[in-house]
């Protein structure tokens, strides 16, 4: 037995490095599930484009591997948009062409498979450049070149440049711009002092840094408590950052860690600490209602956009009905309205820029897009919305957010706990 | 005392994650990089049956201990006897089962992202999981059974190795698997009864271990490479090592988390690592070997 005892060393780091590997890229995925139900596709390969042709709308994005489950929610939104839209008449009259092309969710994928259909196809009207901003971040410099409209709910600040992507738009708020509403939040609850905790990746530091700067001007003192993401218990980090003894904490992480962030709330006696947690925590199931030790849910309220909060039937407004309406006739949602409702919105707006425009010329729809005198359509996410020559992502109002108690979801809405 | 009790809480999951890790090695010799994904497997099943169908407490135990034994039997007659047999046959070296073993694991892994998807599910064990204060220290009651399981756990499978005829005769295939055979030892079935053992014992760890850490496809990964630190600084072989072991690297890691941040913990485990191999390179339990010169 001894003389393998030092196997093991060994071992970790081979499977460190086998790790290390399965996180590169590969080769394996190719042109993925194609969606032309009511449509004529025969044209959109043929060559030269007329008024009859259908406008090619391509997704690219990850319809296998880990984003499958977001991106078959964003595909069911697009969709039911789609549908909606040629119902009332299409795109310049014209039908849609949807297409889905797989990347496996590997950015690098998504730039060799879109390089290949373009040398296979003609040029589609528009992108939406899958769903992550790795993936958007890969896609649109290629998309720029060929001078393609795109947009999709990537909220890396990069992509908002129109010098450098001038034909990209964001649809997503900032990490700043989607917590411009919690001063607002804070000064109803008399916070001074608010302890932060988030894990220490790029999306954890993006919210400290955005909640830092969206209460830079409010006098609450903040400080930011990160934590390791592959921590079994993360107990020690929260207990850290109450130790200050702050009137609040604040929140935020995606997957698994929130619902460990909500159970440590029992495990460090927090609970009688008012705690606001992030958009993450709805992102999981039917929400913390679902899965959470009612305990542990104890002064707690959850952000999220007012879309997502519970509104009955016979109050949807217009947009809503179509939604459902066409979701529906699809299938119906299976999880939260959050992805459906935001691709819902991005297939809208880019067929009213086209109808406005009354092209699918790049740059007549840039031209719209950019336009103050624009008339966005009725949204599903944003009251507000437009975008300016030098700003191309979202400027939401503090009202399109508001935090809830927990409560059960119903019909992919959040209904208030209490 | 509280941030002792949760390194002592994340120790005991490190430590049942290298108990399987030492009794597939001391049944077959082999390292099964699989282990930990027997008790994400439990884990799951534990959520299922406890938290989502009510099953009762037995038969979930039941049922995780039978389908992990199952798990295990299957990996070992796919991933380790065929290397063997291809081994004896054409006489050739090398350790093609340490990457058998890993595939073993995707193939666990994807299969449970299949079957349960990318969301973490609570596993409900205890009606009652408050805090309560022990030594001066708050402790949740689900912490305090884990940190019990494994002592448990740790010190029967100790006795079982050293007291029963097949403890003695895995360590003997462990020591010698030549030697073993020829002195009557039937080696293949205790490999597979091992790699049936470690996989029921997975399983059976399951739904105590995914009471703290969710059930989760990911963490399969994490434990899988917190136990290879824990049987190694214990010694191979040694579950006393490997209950010591864990209790060591998961208070230091609290320690270092609560006093120099937790971005310090695993520079910590890593550095406590090294210092442990470079003075008792078989461990701290670890048996050593003269060497004839």
């Amino acid at each position: 037995m001894a003389r393998l005892t030092h196997r093991p060393s060994l071992i970790i780091l081979v499977l460190l490095a086998l790790i290390a590997g399965a996180c590169g890229s590969d080769d394996s995925s190719d042109v993925g599930a194609r969606d032309t139900s009511g449509t004529d596709t025969t044209a959109a390969s043929s060559g030269q484009l007329d008024d009859s042709d259908p406008v090619k709308i391509l997704f690219v994005a990850g319809a296998t591997g880990p984003t499958a489950a977001s991106v078959a929610d964003a595909k069911l939104g697009i969709e039911a948009s789609i549908a909606d839209i040629e119902s009332r008449g299409g795109i310049l009259g014209r039908t849609i062409d949807f297409e889905v092309l797989d990347t496996g969710g590997d950015p690098t994928q998504a730039v060799s498979v879109f390089q290949r259909y373009l040398s296979e196809n003609d040029s589609p009207d528009f992108v939406i450049p899958g769903i992550s901003s790795a993936e958007a971040l890969a896609l649109v410099p290629l998309l720029t070149r060929e001078k393609i409209v795109s947009m999709n709910n990537a909220a890396n600040p990069a992509l908002n440049n129109p010098d450098e992507y001038p034909y990209h738009f964001g649809y997503s708020a900032t990490a700043e711009g989607l917590q411009s509403g919690l001063p607002g939040q804070l000064e109803e609850m008399g916070v001074e002092k608010l302890a932060v905790i988030v894990p220490n990746n790029a999306y954890g530091t993006s919210i400290a840094d955005a909640v830092k700067n969206v209460l830079a001007d409010t006098g609450v003192e903040t400080t930011v408590e990160l934590f390791n993401p592959e921590d079994l218990d993360i107990s020690v980090s929260y207990e850290r950052a109450i130790s200050g003894h702050p009137d609040a904490v604040f929140f935020e992480a995606i997957g698994d860690i929130t619902q460990r962030l909500v159970e440590t709330r029992l495990a460090v006696d927090a609970t009688d600490i008012p705690t606001i947690a992030g958009f993450g925590i709805s992102s999981i199931g039917g929400g913390p209602a679902d899965w959470a030790d009612p305990a542990a849910l104890e002064n707690l309220v959850m952000q999220v956009f007012r879309f997502q909060v519970f509104t009955a039937p016979e109050d949807y407004t217009d947009v809503q009905q179509r939604f459902f309406k066409n979701i529906d006739a699809k299938g119906g949602l299976t999880s939260n309205v959050l992805t459906p409702g935001l691709f819902w919105d991005v297939a809208q707006v880019l067929a009213a820029a086209a109808n406005e425009a009354g092209s699918t010329d790049a740059d007549a729809v840039k031209d719209v897009l950019e336009s103050d005198s624009f008339e966005f359509p009725e949204l599903m996410m944003w009251t507000q919305h437009g975008y300016t020559a030098d700003r191309h992502f979202p400027d939401p109002a503090p009202e399109d957010f508001t935090t809830i108690t927990p409560g059960p979801m119903v019909n992919g809405m959040f209904k208030s706990g209490a | 005392m509280t941030v002792i009790w949760s390194g002592l809480a994340v120790g005991a999951v490190y430590a049942l994650v290298a108990y399987g890790y030492n009794l597939s090695w001391a049944c077959s010799g082999v390292l099964n990089f699989a282990n930990a994904h027997f008790i994400m497997l439990g884990t799951f099943l534990a959520a299922w049956g406890l938290t989502e169908l009510g099953v009762p407490l037995i038969v979930t135990f039941l049922l995780c201990a039978a389908i992990g034994g199952v798990v295990g039997l299957v990996e070992e007659s796919i991933a380790i006897a065929p290397m063997r047999s291809l081994r004896l046959h054409r006489g050739a070296g090398g350790h093609g089962e340490l990457v058998t073993t890993v595939g073993a694991a995707t193939v666990i892994t994807g299969v449970a992202f299949l079957i349960w998807g990318s969301d973490p599910r609570p596993v409900r064990l205890l009606s009652d999981n408050t805090r309560v204060h022990v030594l001066g220290g708050g402790v949740r009651k689900t912490d305090l059974l884990i940190i019990a399981v494994a002592v448990v756990v740790g010190i029967a499978l100790h006795v079982w190795t050293r007291r029963s005829r097949v403890g003695l005769a895995s360590l003997a295939q462990s020591e010698d698997r030549d030697a073993a055979m020829l002195q009557g030892i039937n080696v293949k079935r205790l490999s597979s009864g091992g790699f049936a053992a470690a996989g029921a014992l997975g399983g059976i760890l399951g739904p105590i271990v995914g009471a703290k850490t969710l059930a989760v496809v990911t963490i399969a990964l994490v434990l899988a490479i917190k136990g290879f630190v824990v049987l190694t600084l214990g010694g191979v072989g040694s579950q006393l090592g490997a209950l010591f072991g864990g209790a060591a690297l998961g208070v230091a890691e609290a320690m270092t988390a609560r006093h120099l941040g937790p971005d310090y913990r695993n520079i910590a485990v890593f550095v406590i690592f090294m210092l442990v191999l470079l003075a008792r390179p078989q461990g701290l339990l670890g048996r050593g070997e003269g060497r004839v010169v």
